[in-house]
């Protein structure tokens, strides 16, 4: 792995969240919000100020990107965001990351093996 | 939902909307909309979910969400706007190098004042709470504020003033220490008892001259102490002789106790008793310790009553004498303030024209990437984002420049205290400390933010259709003229001004320097001679010897003439020699005040060693000694006052220090300098020392055909014959003495100058980069012209008219600025008016001459320009 990607994990959860929110598609900001709030079962509730504060930074490491404007479901224009592939690396990355902690808490039997339990 | 439901998110909406406010306006402009909306549906959802008391939860949400981002956002914009910024301040070497040497100039050049300002004026005296000293002196009938304080004025005021917790007296002198190791002359300090108390500084080791002692007592300087006992503690309390006489060591100062001067080596208690000293020998510094609560003002009423008082009980001596206190502080710094105001103002100068620089190559840069800001702008970037960023280019540029500036500071400072010119005072507490540096970084971010504002505002105005255009004419280019116009008026007014000012102080300087001080220093050394008590006791003794040291050297090989004076002109210490004089046979009831007089002590040649010439009568003789008829040589400052219209010689005249014995004027020697180059001569009288040999410190002057140090080494051996163990010290060309007494003011006129010169340096660089992008600019436009006909020359004019039109109104404005100004500088010039034409004229002309050069060089290249080449771009 790079150690470009290295240095910057690890992430911030909120940046995390966002990058997962996007792995299988597009969305909208509020999108964004309704999907990790969903998975996590509204444990993370990001607000408007974290939610686009974050995205901004991101758009500027160019981790996503924007696809333009368009109308949703219900025909309200909304600005569509998407991860890029420096976006997908790193978020790959970090779940690599994750995992390898998880092993540890698995042989340190701190975390039960998924089978045994 | 329910309309009151759907009222609520309204007004809660409308709320968020307000609070986005915290956000910075960049990040409002590309994402508010958005997050209103996002709010807008989270409110919906809420409401639809838990209703009104979930919208109360959302609103609480909200404020902590904003409280938590908003700052964050704003860091965020910061670090872009900077990396961005660095980014092409890296791209453009060149122009980034430029900019930050300008900027570490001036801010470099201000950083040093300041630090001069701050440790000289600012920063308190050295003393446990300095605030409190207070300087104390007479006040004589002249009107002149400060002038010593005699002995016995000085007991009164320590009685009288409550509102002093001490006063006390000191007056300096040299002294001879003589011991086991070499004669040594040093400065000493003869001090009240209460000296050391009264200034609140306790001795490293040892105690100070409070109390009573059986031998006289006296306290060493750190460097005397290191220098002479080796640091060795064991000092206090063996014998040091001073002047012969056995001196008991009582305590060593710490090595920053620097008072009166920072050449005191050696401090020592009065050998009289002030309270029965004349009370018109007024030479005694007076320092006061006002009380914890006491005002100055208190402290001045007491010292006027007691004045007053002493004017009433001895109207002989104190008749319209009253009482002058002001801070010591402000008298420690007194001859300094002035100047040091004056180039704090002449280096925020130097950082002006430096700023306006560096706003204009920014602004300069900011034409040439109207196309790149128009591009950024067309994809949704808003002006006062790119704005922001300019301004945030400009502060980076500045801190960059600040932080060289900073090492020209601490360079120039060490620089300063190496070269230590004499006339500053308090030069060793001068650092470039955290006050310094503090300053340094105010400067730096004002001077960023003066510099960004022209191209930020440029960009504010960029034009997005013009930009668009690749290449084509911008109109508004014509706006960034008139400012770079305006830029270049502004640098060469702030160097006609510098220019100005340091060509008032060198035209000061030259006339001080043509000026004739009553005698002529060329070829002539002096020495300074020291006559130990121990062998040259008593008057009888001293005068053998001055007789023999002065026939010794005058029949040395190529010396013309040779004698000696109890102190040299220009030397200082004149309050010592300050008496009163009658006339006898004349009936002056007003013989106290007006009839004042410097006395001098000479043996016959002095006079004729400073070529000081004889206007009438004759010179003193080995035959004016002890026994014979007291006589006196008045000078022709004297003589033009009090005997306009009569012939002086052979009147008698009565001294206040002696006045049983009339003494008849003998001669009328020319007027003296003696007092200082910028001071009109004073009355003198010169007194035969064969006749008084009341000095044990006279100085020995030589004129000779031979190099000065062969003349001085003569003159030593000569003296060393006599006697070898004679001190002999302070050898050195009598011009360099009178270059020496101007040294404060060459100091002042080299930096003056040397201000003077970066600021037109500065201007020159900077009218220099206009008119090269303003040429550049018009490349078209001349190739134009030149296909209609023009031919070089009227290109050549054509640029070189442009800049000179804001150059010469620059250097108007500069002048009728100087009218104004110059008046800061009244109190530093001597013998020019501070409207000096010639001053006035020179200074505009050499800024204009630099002004034309930098126009001239851009203009040859704009007319070389091939007109097809120029018409294809």
């Amino acid at each position: 792995m790079p150690s470009e990607i290295q240095k910057k994990l690890p992430l911030l959860p909120a940046v995390f969240h966002i990058m997962l929110a996007l792995a299988d598609g597009e969305k909208h900001g509020y999108g964004i919000k309704r999907e990790v709030e969903f998975r996590t079962g509204g444990v993370v509730s990001l607000g408007p100020g974290t939610l686009y504060g974050t995205l901004q930074r991101m758009l500027a490491e160019e981790l996503i990107a924007e696809c333009g404007e368009r109308s949703d479901a219900e025909g309200e224009r909304r600005r569509y965001y998407r991860l890029t592939e420096a976006g997908r690396q790193l978020a790959a990355a970090e779940a690599g990351r994750l995992e390898n902690l998880v092993q540890v808490a698995r042989v340190k039997a701190i975390l039960a093996t998924p089978g045994n339990a | 939902m329910g309309s009151r439901r759907e009222w609520l998110c309204g007004v809660l909406g409308r709320f968020y909307g307000k609070a986005l406010v915290l956000y910075p306006a960049a990040f409002r402009e590309e994402f508010g909309a958005e997050m209103r909306q996002f709010f807008r549906d989270d409110c919906r959802r809420t409401v639809r979910a838990s209703g009104a008391a979930g919208l109360l939860w959302l609103g609480i949400r909200a404020v902590f969400d904003v409280a938590r981002s908003a700052p964050g956002v704003h860091m965020e914009i910061v670090r872009q706007d900077v990396r961005f910024a660095w980014r092409m301040l890296c791209s453009a070497k060149g122009f980034t190098m430029t900019a930050v040497a300008a900027l570490a100039l001036g801010i470099g050049a201000n950083g040093t004042i300041f630090s001069l300002v701050n440790g000289i004026l600012i920063r308190p005296l050295p003393f446990p709470d300095s605030g409190r000293l207070v300087m104390i002196w007479d006040r004589n009938p002249k009107g002149i504020e400060r002038n010593k304080v005699s002995p016995p004025n000085f007991v009164d005021y320590r009685a009288g003033t409550k509102s002093m917790a001490g006063v006390t007296a000191f007056y300096e002198d040299t002294a001879s220490l003589l011991g086991a190791s070499e004669p040594e002359h040093v400065t000493s300090c003869l001090v009240s008892p209460e000296f050391f108390d009264v200034l609140g500084v306790k001795p490293l080791w040892g105690a100070g001259l409070a109390g009573e002692a059986s031998v006289p007592a006296a306290v060493l300087s750190h460097s005397l102490w290191e220098r002479r006992f080796a640091g060795d503690p064991g000092a206090i309390g063996r014998s040091l002789r001073i002047d012969g006489r056995e001196y008991a060591i009582r305590g060593v100062m710490p090595p920053d106790f620097r008072f009166p001067t920072r050449e005191t080596a050696v401090w020592t208690t009065m050998p009289f008793d002030p309270a029965r000293f004349s009370r018109q020998a007024h030479f005694l510094g007076v320092v006061g310790r006002l009380k914890p609560g006491a005002s100055l003002a208190q402290a001045r009423a007491e010292l006027q009553v007691v004045a007053a008082g002493m004017a009433r009980e001895y109207p002989a001596s104190n008749r319209g004498w009253g009482v002058t206190a002001v801070p010591l502080q402000e008298q420690v710094v007194a001859t300094a303030r002035t100047s040091l105001l004056v180039f704090l103002g002449a280096v925020g100068f130097v950082l002006l024209i430096a700023c306006a620089n560096t706003a204009n190559l920014l602004l300069a840069r900011a034409t040439q990437r109207e196309g790149e800001m128009a591009v950024r702008m067309a994809l949704g970037a808003g002006t006062v984002r790119l704005a922001r960023q300019m301004v945030t280019e400009s502060v980076l540029l500045a801190l960059l420049g600040g932080a060289a500036g900073l090492a020209v500071t601490v360079a120039s400072v060490a620089g300063l205290k190496v070269l230590h010119p004499a006339s500053i005072p308090r030069l060793d507490e001068v650092t470039a400390g955290g006050w310094v540096v503090a300053f340094t970084l105010a400067m730096s971010l004002a001077a960023g933010l003066a510099c960004g504002l022209a191209p930020a505002w440029r960009i504010s105005r960029t034009d997005l259709n013009a930009g668009l255009k690749e290449g084509g004419p911008n109109r508004k280019s014509f706006a960034g003229h008139g400012m770079r116009g305006l830029l270049i008026m502004s640098e060469v007014a702030l160097s006609v001004l510098l220019m100005l000012g340091a060509g008032l102080l060198m035209r000061t300087f030259l006339h001080l320097q043509r000026l004739d001080p009553g005698f002529d220093a060329g070829r002539a050394v002096t020495l300074t001679v020291d006559m130990p008590p121990v062998r040259y006791g008593g008057a009888p003794q001293r005068a053998a010897l001055l007789e023999e040291a002065a026939a010794r050297v005058r029949a040395l090989p190529g010396v013309e003439a040779a004698g000696l004076i109890s102190n040299l002109p220009l030397t200082g210490g004149e309050g010592f020699n300050r008496f009163g004089f009658r006339i006898e046979g004349r009936d002056d009831s007003a013989a106290t005040g007006d009839y004042r007089f410097y006395a001098r002590w000479i043996t016959p040649g002095y006079l004729r060693g400073m070529a000081i010439p004889l206007l009438r009568g004759r010179d003193f003789s080995n035959a004016d000694r002890d026994g014979a008829p007291p006589v006196v040589i008045v000078d022709s400052a004297l003589a033009s006052r009090w005997f306009p219209h009569e012939n002086p010689v052979g009147k008698l005249l009565r001294l206040s220090y002696a006045p049983a014995e009339p003494r008849e004027i003998v001669g009328v020697a020319r007027e003296v300098r003696l007092l200082g180059l910028d001071t009109e001569p004073a009355p003198q009288i010169y007194i035969p020392a064969l006749q008084e040999a009341r000095f044990p410190t006279m100085t020995l002057v030589v004129r000779s055909a031979l190099p000065p140090e062969a003349a001085a080494a003569s003159a030593r051996a000569a003296l060393r014959g006599i006697d070898r163990n004679l001190p002999v010290y302070d050898v050195r060309p009598l011009a360099e003495l009178v270059a020496d007494s101007i040294a404060a003011r060459r100091f002042r006129t080299l930096l003056m100058g040397a201000l003077a010169a970066l600021a037109l340096f500065l201007a020159a660089v900077g009218v220099y980069g206009v008119m090269s992008s303003m040429a550049g600019e018009r490349l078209r436009e001349i190739g134009i012209r030149m296909a209609l006909g023009a031919r070089r020359p009227d290109i050549l004019l054509l640029i070189v008219r442009q800049g000179m039109k804001h150059a010469l109104a620059g250097a108007a404005g500069g002048l009728a600025a100087a009218l104004l100004l110059t008046r800061a500088l009244t109190g530093l010039l001597y013998g020019v008016s501070r409207l000096d034409g010639w001053s006035f004229a020179a200074a505009a002309a050499t800024v204009l001459a630099a002004a034309f050069l930098a126009c001239l060089v851009p203009a040859l290249k704009a007319a070389r320009v091939d007109p097809l080449g120029a018409l294809r771009r």
